[in-house]
């Protein structure tokens, strides 16, 4: 009768004391249980989030470290440390970055256009009829057109999906390095216009001149205007996300938004960074000219730089956006920081992050506990067998082997526990995590009514670091599964924590005297 | 030869500088075929000597030899799963077992070559000891001292060892009881040359074997 058998027999025919060990396994495997369900779920909703707003990452002054110097010099502003604006040389540097799957960054202004009418969706249309006497500023005459420079050939909405290209071509590399005149514009407005791919239209910069300002419009006076001829050499459009299907029809402001959202993109002309740095030199030129007192005390090189804003770097996995920004940090002027779509998801995630802070304190007490009760319960058992052991002992028994039969019984009984913990400890976190959410959900309601704020800058940063997802889309995609990685996380944990409590067990044997025991 | 012998066997409890001798430079030696008590008052340090030649103790000073051999050098878990059987007081049968399982739990310890079909073997070494077959399938807890302590002899002597060492065997047990139990170390070491040492304060049970060693303030005489 080998020790496995011995361990088989006890087991079944000493039920009791069985069926209480099982029962103690059972109720802290169901805690161990639920605390790595919510673990896992809590980290499954992590990925999945993070999957979804994608891997992007700028660089961005600390706005919160940036206040904080203000409020220091409130007193004297102008002696307040102004912060060193990056670089291109330093976003190109960022930008080389084994993580880095592309990137850009941009220069841009807004310029008006004698021969190019302003695309204005139906609904503002609609909306500018029924209410009549609204008129367009005079200003929107001035700045129709919103230029972005563009450094990446290809375009990173087009890379990443959310333009496509419905005629002509992306830039090529020669025309982004010499700064040519070519653009990329929306479908909408090349059709409001009649445009074709191939033709060429005038976008027009005027400067003002801020000294002779009209007393009735408000309006300053055109001090000069530079034409500039494009060629438009591609169309874009969006790529409309799938909506929802629900029952909720969009109410007004949701319309309005979405109309101003479209009026934006397809007002947008995509020119290279040369061009548009070009088009800002000669403002800046004619505007010193118009508007003297404006430069006073300005430095000279200041004025003729160029200023490259928004960049915007795709990282090849979001897995990487920490290490990237470990990377990248270091590099950063101060006051400077790097962000990732990774920081939105904190911002939404609270009642997830909340619940798993419990789950991984609940981990940690159910694992120490369960040591504990389960040595002591399996000390207390070995005591009252005390003689049976000796037995063994005296039978000449390997010690290693008396040793293996209680590991054994405790094993199996831990085996048929944990299996069944892994069930019923997942029906537990189904149910405690729920209302542990929805408690954190109703605690973040009452701490910020207006939700998270998630806008992460303008152009490509915030096409591709704002996030429309919100607190509930995180709490929708919470699921409590039954999962493979679940299954063995758990049964690794449960299995170590058993090892854990059978080690004093082990000693406590190894110890025994059979002569005190038995003579 | 002797089968098994104790050369200067010393034990002694350490009391600050003194020492309290319980067995002090004990030489005797044991053969097959012979039933031996080892006899003395309560106290006497009986069984201490059992414990040291059972191997579940160690004498500070001198040997235990089996067949010649130090059984330190054989290994005393070795020495007790291939060399002996014991049998104790309180026959320490294991309770959730029934005779026969508790008798094929030392079957399957020991390392000595025990016939094919052990279970058969170990229903008909009950059956030899007085315990039926009925009987050798129910749990041990169901039966009476004498049928316990009986089952507790056939364990110890179905690994087929030559030495069957008791510690007062019949101390739990009736008159009529402990008369069986004599009869039967008797039968092993005459009939089944076993060499059958026993530890009793019983001066009836004592009389009835073939060497009394007495055991006194340390040191064995021994009257055949």
């Amino acid at each position: 009768m080998s020790f496995l058998k011995r361990a088989w027999l006890s087991i079944t025919r000493r039920t009791g004391k069985s069926l209480l060990l099982l029962l103690i396994i059972l109720i802290l495997g169901n805690a161990i249980a639920g605390a790595i369900s919510i673990q896992q779920a809590s980290r499954n909703v992590e990925r999945k989030i993070k999957a979804d707003m994608g891997a992007a990452a700028t660089i961005r002054i600390d706005f919160e470290e940036y206040e904080k110097l203000a409020q220091q010099y409130q007193d004297n502003p102008e002696d307040m440390p102004r912060p060193e604006n990056p670089t291109p040389e330093l976003f190109q540097t960022i930008g080389s970055s084994p993580y880095v799957k592309y990137y850009d960054y941009s220069t841009g202004t807004s310029v008006g256009s004698s021969s190019l009418e302003k695309f204005v969706p139906q609904y503002i249309k609609e909306q500018m009829e029924q209410q009549a006497g609204w008129m367009e500023s005079d200003w929107e005459k001035y700045y129709k057109f919103t230029l972005r420079g563009v450094q990446y050939y290809k375009l990173l909405p087009i890379e990443e999906g959310r333009l496509s290209l419905s005629g002509g071509r992306v830039f090529t590399e020669d025309e982004i390095s010499k700064g040519e005149a070519v653009a990329i514009i929306s479908k909408s407005l090349a059709e409001a216009n009649h445009i074709n791919i191939d033709d060429t239209v005038v976008m027009t910069n005027y400067v003002m001149d801020f000294q002779n300002v009209d007393t009735n419009t408000g309006m300053p006076a055109v001090a000069n205007e530079f034409d500039y001829a494009v060629k438009v050499i591609g169309l874009i459009e969006e790529v409309k996300a799938p909506t929802p299907q629900g029952n909720q029809k969009p109410n007004d402001g949701d319309k309005w938004n979405q109309a101003y959202m479209e009026q934006q993109f397809a007002n947008t002309v995509y020119v290279p960074n040369g061009f548009a740095a070009k088009i800002n030199k000669d403002a800046t030129q004619a505007n010193m000219e118009a508007n003297p007192e404006q430069y006073e005390g300005v430095d000279p090189k200041d004025i003729n730089r160029v200023w490259y804003f928004d960049p915007v770097y795709i990282i090849d996995d979001p897995d990487n956006l920490e290490r990237f920004k470990e990377e990248s940090a270091p590099l950063l002027p101060d006051m400077y920081i790097v962000a990732t779509t990774a920081d939105n998801y904190k911002n939404i995630s609270a009642p997830v992050e909340q619940t798993t802070k419990m789950a991984n304190y609940i981990l940690i007490v159910a694992v120490v506990a369960s040591v504990l009760i389960i040595t002591l319960v399996v000390l207390l058992f070995l005591r009252d067998r005390k003689h049976e052991l000796g037995v063994y002992l005296s039978l000449g028994e390997k010690k290693g082997k008396v040793v293996g039969q209680i590991i054994a019984e405790v094993l199996i009984i831990a085996l048929l526990g944990i299996t069944l913990s892994v069930f019923t400890g997942n029906l537990v976190a189904s149910g405690l995590s729920s209302s542990m959410i929805q408690a954190q959900m109703e605690k973040e309601a009452q701490n910020n009514p207006w939700g998270p704020t998630i806008n992460m800058g303008s152009g490509d940063v915030n096409d591709f670091l704002s996030s429309k997802l919100t607190m509930q889309d995180v709490v929708g995609a919470y699921q409590i599964r039954l999962t493979p990685t679940y299954i063995l996380v758990f049964f690794l944990v449960s299995l170590g924590t058993i090892a854990l409590s059978t080690l004093v067990p082990m000693f406590y044997i190894v110890r025994l005297n059979p002569r005190k025991i038995l003579m | 030869m002797p089968i098994l012998e104790t050369k200067n066997l010393t034990y002694y409890y350490q009391d600050g500088e003194s020492r309290r001798y319980i067995l002090n430079d004990v030489d005797v030696s044991f053969e097959k075929g012979k039933f031996y008590t080892i006899w003395g008052q309560s106290g006497s340090g009986k069984t201490t000597f059992l414990a040291m030649i059972s191997a579940l103790d160690e004498p500070q000073e001198g040997q235990i030899l089996f067949n010649g051999s130090d059984i330190k050098q054989l290994g005393y878990e070795s020495y007790r799963r291939n060399r002996i059987g014991i049998i104790f007081q309180s026959y320490n049968l294991i309770p959730y077992l029934s005779a026969v399982e508790n008798v094929l739990v030392a079957m399957s310890i020991t390392e000595n070559p025990l016939p094919d079909r052990e279970k058969e073997v170990a229903y008909n070494l009950l059956d030899y000891i007085g315990i039926s077959r009925s009987k050798a399938d129910r749990s041990v807890t169901k039966l009476s001292g004498g049928e316990q302590q009986r089952v507790a002899v056939a364990r110890a002597l179905s690994t087929n060892v030559e030495i069957i060492l008791a510690d007062e065997p019949t101390g739990n047990l009736d008159e009529a009881m402990e008369q069986e139990i004599v009869d039967i170390f008797k039968k092993l070491a005459h009939e089944h040359d076993k060499c059958v040492i026993v530890v009793t304060h019983s001066k009836e049970i004592a009389e009835q074997s073939d060497v009394i060693l007495h055991l006194h303030k340390g040191a064995l005489r021994s009257y055949e």
